[in-house]
């Protein structure tokens, strides 16, 4: 479980390799914080939910994922992103500096 | 409305609530259930009523604005902003998932710079101006010289913008300068499909990649730019399922990491490798005899008089033509290794298998585009992979709508709706008579294609520049154009030229620009797309867009209006109508030209079914407004059959094709020779049209990033993407960087003979270019890599080469 202001919700789709160490893998995503990892299939999809203070770290856990041993792909079902009223929005240039 | 859930829930509730949703959702998909969870849309949702979850979230469904796979999202709208995305479980295309640029959609709306209200130019600053005045401006300046205007669009153009801009320019300026930056990125592909079927867009569809055996991908990085569609072949493979992936690319990238072969070759490689796998089916007489004698004919180049029809030739003619393309030739052309050329050569030469090709722009993006794009469907043909799930030569296209606007509504300067063209006399008749035009109001001359329309706008009148106002929308050619210092920048001294720009943000184009129009995003409006599969799909406005921002196809059609009042008479149809007019329940018109009446009807309806008359010219039938609405999008041709709108999954084949005969097996009904056959073509191995030598010793290829789309206009103000991949760099091999003395981080100077930029250096980064090449991606408008690009196109397809330009690199001293 994260502790502090969790706002964003990711629902994602990991495939796993069929020759992946599975066991070694599950424990691995189990220590990570905020994960809540679902059972494997027998087409080896595993589901799992990451809840995370920001979408910026949503992003960064999504990386280490990819990075994973034994992951061949990560997917992304859906994300709910509460964060997006509060946060400060991006802007290149003003209009102005047009 | 549809109403889901009436309680107000608490904050724990609600989080509690998203989290079960996330997994169940997870859940659902990983085990292949067909249960819906909330807040998915079921299939059968009607969705013009969007559903509301728990009080609070709107959903919606939208296809993606970005690449052109068309992934379907469905989109949480809360209190008037949209605040969450989910992949859409009921797509075909995407079966509920999203790639990371995908999930991000959202974000793209609420940049801090949005544009909210017109600007004119005055002097070095600009005049906030409202929209009166700005569509008067741009009525002036179109009614001082019809024929000097040109309209430059994009695959961004929905289908209905792109089909008003279409008949704005065709029908009422009779003046065909209208192109979109499509020619940049897709049209090799069309030319290609022309010269060898005789009609546009592939036959095959993504189920091809549930089918086949072997997936090789020409010069493209799908891992990367199409995520979506890479994951469906990855996930075959994590159940286990034998699948070969073969990666034919210019530098290693991460689709490169999960294929089994990475073949290396030099730019216009391709050229001698297709012929190679050629050479060897011959060869070893492992092509397929009966596929052959019944459904091909064989084309060679006619140099005295070149043209996609060619000259025939005979089949002993093309063998004998392949014969210097041995395997060991090869090797030396395209730098792949003899071996290799044998393995590709069997695989094709083994009937058993099923071979889908996949490429994008490393095929399309190149100045012997339309040869090679022929070429790799010729060695389909000739090994009889096609016809079967599976087995097919596929492209596929960058933007969301490259194919359902551009290549179908015909937005390009030869075009017309359908896959009519400008100079054939019996399709401007017909296209006359759709839009009860006067005849002859069509003219038959093509217009100037996108880098003759550009190069044409930055040259003086006196020195023959004959195109004087630009009006762009959707795209950013500021950016995207090759050889910007003769194909953009000299606008900047141009003062009688006059640039006007439809944009939603500030972008490297704007900054060139005398009037800038606040432009409404994605689901801000109304819309639809056509993806790389022929699928045609739907969506509503959900948000209001800021300020005084609009709809691109409102701000044709308001100009239109102008231009009909003030007499032009190409704004008038046969009957003295306005050429966009459309009518109330009662018959009066409704003046939609006025934005408080926009949306008092569906404009997008109204011109969706005038534009569908147009389809079945061609054989791509498209089915009504309303099919679409209910569905995630239908592949064309859509045919009614018993009452119900079915569509086609492989062209030309019998039992899935509803035009094939029956007994026929595969039908070419577009053949160029009319016999119902497809073309198999010999084309040459040529070297790139610039090389590396002594004084520009490197060859720079320049591409994309998984994190940015395009020229990063969009996902640029996505604060997530922009941290992932912040600022663009040149990626340069190991042993270049260490004969450079450059490391990663250090500035570095590229140059060609057109210009120049700055960049840091990325050695050993995320993709790893051969010694001899770099890599630059394009996304970044603070370091333009088109400064530097050759503007050299395809004969045919007129699409410039953004792949091979000779460069050399100089370290900044710091």
């Amino acid at each position: 479980m994260v502790h502090g202001n969790i706002e964003m919700i990711s629902s994602l789709l990991v495939r796993i390799s069929p020759e992946a160490d599975y066991a070694w893998l599950r424990e691995k995503l189990a220590a990570m914080p905020g994960f809540e990892v679902g059972a494997l299939t027998d087409t080896n999809r595993l589901p799992i939910v990451i809840e995370s203070s920001d979408s910026a770290t949503a992003d960064q856990i999504y990386q280490q994922l990819c990075e994973l041993p034994g992951i061949l792909f990560v997917d992304i079902v859906a994300v709910f992103f509460d964060d997006l009223n509060s946060k400060e929005p991006l802007c290149i240039r003003n209009a102005g500096e047009i | 409305m549809s109403k889901i859930s009436p309680q107000q829930p608490t904050d724990v509730e609600r989080r509690q609530f998203l989290k079960t949703t996330a997994m169940s959702l997870a859940v659902s998909l990983a085990s292949n259930q067909s249960l819906n969870a909330l807040p998915i849309l079921s299939s059968n949702t009607l969705l013009d009523d969007p559903i509301v979850v728990d009080n609070q979230v709107q959903w919606n469904k939208a296809p993606c604005r970005f690449c052109g796979t068309g992934c379907h999202v469905q989109v949480g709208v809360q209190s008037g902003k949209v605040v969450a995305i989910a992949g859409d479980r009921n797509a075909e295309v995407n079966k509920g998932l999203l790639c990371v640029k995908g999930y991000h959609v959202g974000g793209i709306l609420y940049g801090k710079d949005r544009l909210t209200q017109p600007l004119l130019r005055t002097g070095d600053g600009y005049r906030a101006i409202n929209w009166d005045e700005a569509l008067d401006v741009i009525a002036d300046r179109i009614a001082l010289a019809p024929q000097r205007f040109a309209f430059y669009g994009s695959g961004q153009w929905t289908i209905p913008e792109g089909y008003a801009a279409q008949k704005f320019m065709k029908a009422g300026l009779s003046n065909n300068h209208i192109d979109p930056n499509a020619r940049l990125c897709m049209s090799s592909a069309v030319t290609g499909f022309l010269a060898t079927y005789g009609v546009d867009e592939p036959a095959g569809c993504y189920d091809d990649l549930d089918n086949c055996d072997v997936l090789i991908m020409w010069g493209n990085n799908p891992a990367e730019m199409h995520p979506v569609l890479f994951s469906r072949v990855i996930d075959r493979r994590s159940r286990g399922e034998q699948v070969t992936l073969i990666d034919i690319g210019t530098r290693r990238t991460r689709t490169t990491e999960q294929s089994q072969h990475y073949l290396e070759m030099k730019g216009h490689g391709d050229l001698a490798i297709a012929n190679g796998i050629a050479h060897q089916l011959l060869k070893n007489n492992a092509f397929s005899q009966k596929f052959v004698d019944r459904y091909c004919n064989f084309k060679a180049p006619d140099e005295e008089k070149p043209n996609l029809h060619g000259k025939s030739i005979t089949f002993e003619e093309f063998k004998s033509l392949l014969d210097p393309y041995t395997p060991e030739a090869v090797e030396k052309m395209s730098g792949v290794p003899a071996e290799k050329i044998v393995m590709l050569g069997q695989l094709f030469g083994n009937p058993d298998l099923k071979i889908t090709s996949l490429w994008c722009m490393g095929m399309n993006q190149h100045t012997r585009g339309t040869a090679i794009n022929t070429l790799v469907h010729g060695i389909h043909l000739l090994s009889g992979h096609f016809g079967r799930p599976g087995d097919a030569p596929t492209s596929l296209t960058g933007q969301p709508s490259a194919c359902g606007t551009v290549r179908e509504v015909g937005t390009l300067s030869h075009g017309l709706p359908g896959g009519l063209v400008v100079d054939n006399a019996d399709h401007r008749a017909q296209a006359e008579k759709i839009w009860n035009l006067p005849e002859g109001r069509i003219n038959s001359i093509p217009g100037y294609h996108t880098v003759k329309m550009w190069e044409q706008f930055c040259t003086s009148a006196e020195d023959g520049g004959d195109i004087d106002t630009i009006w762009v929308q959707v795209t950013n050619p500021g950016q995207t154009l090759p050889n910007l210092n003769k194909l953009f920048n000299p606008k900047a001294n141009l003062k009688e030229k006059f640039l006007i720009v439809s944009e939603v943000y500030p972008t490297a184009t704007t900054q060139l620009a005398d009037l800038i129009l606040p432009s409404a995003l994605w689901v801000e409006k109304n819309g639809m797309f056509g993806n790389s599969e022929r699928r045609t799909q739907q969506w509503f406005k959900m948000v209001d867009p800021p300020g005084m921002a609009r709809d691109d196809c409102w701000q044709t059609i308001a100009v239109a209006h102008r231009l009909f009042e003030r007499g032009l008479t190409g704004f008038r149809d046969r009957d003295n109508k306005f050429l966009f007019e459309i009518t109330n329940e009662q018959g009066n018109p409704v003046p939609i030209w006025q934005w408080e009446h926009y949306y008092d009807v569906n404009v997008d309806k109204h011109l969706f079914e005038e534009y569908r008359q147009f389809t079945r010219f061609k054989h791509k039938d498209l089915a009504p407004y309303e099919e679409y609405v209910k569905a995630r999008g239908l592949r064309w041709p859509v045919v009614e059959h018993n009452g119900q709108w079915q569509e086609t999954r492989m062209r030309f084949a019998e039992g899935s094709d509803p035009y094939v005969s029956v007994g026929k097996g595969i039908q070419f009904y577009h053949s160029t020779t009319k016999d119902d056959r497809a073309q198999i073509w010999f084309h040459p191995w040529v070297p790139p049209a610039e090389v590396p030598d002594d004084e520009y010793p490197l060859m720079l290829c320049t591409g994309r990033v998984l994190e940015h789309w395009h020229s990063g206009s969009l996902t640029r103000r996505v604060r997530e993407l922009s941290r992932a991949m912040p600022a663009a760099y040149i990626e340069l091999n190991k042993s270049d960087a260490l004969a450079a003395k450059i490391r990663t981080g250090d500035l570095v100077i590229v140059e060609s003979r057109r210009g120049s930029v700055q960049l840091p250096a990325w050695v050993g980064g995320r993709g790893n270019p051969p010694p001899g090449t770099v890599f630059v991606p394009f996304f970044d408008e603070s370091m333009l890599i088109n400064q530097v690009t050759l503007d050299a196109i395809d004969p045919f397809s007129k699409q410039p080469d953004y792949k091979k330009s000779a460069v050399r690199i100089v370290k900044v001293k710091q």
